[in-house]
């Protein structure tokens, strides 16, 4: 399929502790295509980020990937050299960060760090180069007063902005944002959602949504993906998801969003947490948690069932 | 930019208070001595002191009769106008005079070491850092604990025995020639520099390995910054993460250290200057104490404190400088 930019398959990431290994994100598989938008959802501490480092190449030590395999636009990205990364990093894949102001550098200006990535990108002309970084900044609503601005002096919102505009830089085909709305007020989180989805629909690039707030995506992603405990459980298109998924725990964090005004519904918590990495579960990842398990999910692993067109699930749950 | 001087200010504020509680100390402690110290000083002296010595002295402590507070504004004007007194080892050189000396002396040998030990240190620090495990990070730490657990002075004296006395590749004290005459002529920069290499060098090799550790320390925590793994991801080159990203960051911490041994500078280079017999203020200072030279030892003090509390603001003004999060 010529369409597809990304294919990810049965990735693996651990973190490589003193206690062993931590597998943090297990047999993950799935396709992104030219300009669509995937969102995967996903608790604190499911592996979302591990995910993004993993198939980036930017894990920290003690992370390393185990397993799987990650092509982006038919290149290996784990067999990839530095310089080919480098080559591919910002030009063709960038990110939005969780959280932009651990992600700037405090000590240099935010027109410095616009222009530093366009230099390290083949802008050769100092001129030019801030003369860009102004309309970076003007493309995410930001007064190009601010170049002068450091990190620190901005609002978190216009961080996260600034964060974006940085990400659109270079024009990339394909961006990663990794919460990029997590440390906003839901004002503010609105306004910067809208930017993304204005600009995804003017230019086209594909974006890699992840984020713990399923309600969010409804809107934004063309295809939905939901991973618990390091395993993708179910990926599927987002109005599929919307009414409800199919995974047990998809439909719990549904039931757990509270009611929209005139909606007669009781929000459902989901009971327990997620799992201890370092000794999950046996057999099914979600069974403690899931009140249609019965013994087999206990025993056996799950296995990913096709549901419908692109609609996967990896549940124990017979097909009604 | 206004928060910063305001800040820099009520700095400048605060040394202003401890030099002052220094000069003060400076005058109660000659009167806390038991009896006067000048007659004291004269019993010892007996037959070498002249009289002129004698009032020098008085004058020094501004042992008059005047009431107190008098002495004390007699002091401070005396000391506003850079008098300190005679000194009695160079009598009747005003101290300020030879401490003046002997302070370009030791911040021409001393001053540079400690910068040049503190550049090269967080240079390597910084790179060690950054191929953390590689062989600079292999080396160093263990080269570095070699040489300071033998002592300074050891290690200067081994230095000045082997590479001076035996090998004559060094002179083996003063600052200069004694046959060259002090000028701005090549020939005296040029014995004033082979002077200075062997202990300015001591004092390298002793220092840069303490600034490595630190600097190796602080920036393996920033290389753990999201900064860092974003600037990665954005695809910039090594260099300019590792100058821009890591150590630009990673300095900031070490800079108050800086501005210490900055400071300390003119006491601490006591051991190399009496190893190496060099005319700074350390060695000054081993002569006021040996020949009981209250004024010019006085003098010294004031000037040790004086130049620590200047190097810490130095180091403030640095650190506003380089973070902008202080501004
Ligand atoms: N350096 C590390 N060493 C060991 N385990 C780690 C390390 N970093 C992360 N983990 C583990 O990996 C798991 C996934 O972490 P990750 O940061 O990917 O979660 P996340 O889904 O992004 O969470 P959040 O929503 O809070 O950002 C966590 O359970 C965490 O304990
Ligand atoms: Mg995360």
């Amino acid at each position: 399929m010529a369409d597809v930019l990304l294919t990810v398959r049965g990735l693996e990431v651990s973190y490589l502790t003193a206690d062993g290994p931590v597998r943090a994100v297990e047999g993950v598989s799935f396709d992104l295509r030219r300009g669509e938008v995937l969102g995967l959802v996903g608790e604190s501490g499911s592996g979302k980020s591990t995910l993004v480092r993993g198939l980036l190449r930017v894990l920290e030590p003690p992370g390393a990937i185990t397993g799987g395999d990650v092509h982006f636009d038919g290149i290996d990205l784990l067999a990839a050299s530095e310089d080919a990364l480098r080559a591919l990093r910002w030009r063709r894949i960038s990110i939005v960060p969780q959280a932009a102001l651990n992600a700037l550098n405090p000590v240099l200006t935010v027109g410095a760090q616009i222009v530093e990535t366009l230099d390290a990108h083949g802008e050769t002309s100092p001129t030019r180069a801030r003369a860009r970084a102004a309309e970076v900044l003007e493309l995410v609503g930001i007064d190009p007063t601010h170049l002068r601005s450091y990190p620190h002096e901005l609002s978190g919102g216009m961080r996260q902005r600034v964060a974006l505009g940085l990400a659109l830089a270079c024009g990339a085909d394909l961006v990663v944002m990794d919460e990029p709305t997590t440390a906003l007020d839901v004002v503010v989180e609105h306004e910067l959602l809208q930017r993304v989805a204005a600009l995804q629909a003017q230019r086209g690039f594909a974006v890699l949504f992840i984020t713990h707030d399923l309600l969010l995506l409804d809107a934004l992603a063309d295809r939905v993906g939901v991973l618990y405990s390091g395993r993708l459980v179910e990926i599927g298109p987002a109005d599929v998801l919307a009414r409800g998924g199919r995974h047990p725990y998809t439909r719990g964090l549904r039931a757990a969003i509270p009611p929209a005004l005139g909606e007669d519904r009781v929000p459902v918590a989901l009971d327990g947490s997620s799992p201890n990495l370092r000794s999950p579960p046996s057999g099914c990842r979600f069974h403690p948690r899931c009140a249609a398990a019965d013994a087999a999910c206990r025993v056996t692993e799950t296995t990913r069932r096709e549901l419908g067109p692109g609609h996967l699930v990896a549940s124990h749950e017979e097909a009604p | 930019m206004v928060r910063a001087a305001w800040w820099l200010l009520r700095r400048l504020g605060f040394y202003a208070v401890a030099a002052w509680a220094a000069l003060t100390l400076n005058f109660v402690l000659p009167r806390m001595m038991p009896g006067d110290p000048a007659t004291a000083l004269f019993g010892r002296f007996k037959g070498e002191l002249t009289p002129e010595a004698m009032d020098a002295l008085r004058a020094t402590f501004g042992l008059t009769d005047e009431p107190l507070w008098r002495q004390y504004l007699g002091y401070l004007g005396h000391v506003a106008q850079g008098d300190l007194g005679v000194s009695l080892a160079y009598f009747p050189t005003p101290t300020t005079e030879v401490i003046g000396a002997g302070m370009g002396w030791t911040i021409a040998l001393a001053g540079v070491a400690v910068v040049v030990a503190f550049v090269l240190g967080t240079g390597l620090g910084a790179m060690a850092a950054w191929r953390r495990g590689g062989p600079l990070d292999t080396i160093g730490p263990p080269i570095t604990a070699l040489l300071s657990s033998f002592p300074y002075f050891w290690l200067a004296m081994l230095s000045v025995y082997v590479l001076a006395f035996r090998l004559d590749w060094f002179p083996v004290r003063h600052a200069y020639g004694l046959n060259v005459v002090p000028g701005w002529s090549l020939e005296f920069v040029g014995s004033v520099a082979s002077h200075a290499i062997l202990p300015a060098l001591t004092m390298v090799v002793a220092s840069t390995g303490g600034w490595m550790l630190a600097m190796r320390n602080v920036s393996v925590g920033t290389l753990g910054e999201d900064y860092v793994g974003y600037a990665l991801a954005r695809g910039l080159s090594s260099r300019r993460i590792l100058v821009h990203y890591v150590a630009r960051n990673a300095i900031l911490p070490n800079l108050t250290g800086f501005g210490m041994a900055l400071g300390f500078v003119v006491s601490g280079a006591l051991l190399t200057e009496v190893v190496f017999s060099y005319p700074g203020t350390g060695y000054l200072l081993l002569q006021a104490v040996r020949s009981q030279d209250y004024p010019l030892m006085q003098g010294l003090f004031l000037a040790i404190t004086l130049a620590v509390l200047g190097a810490n603001w130095l180091a403030d003004v640095a650190t506003v400088v380089l973070d902008p999060r202080t501004r």
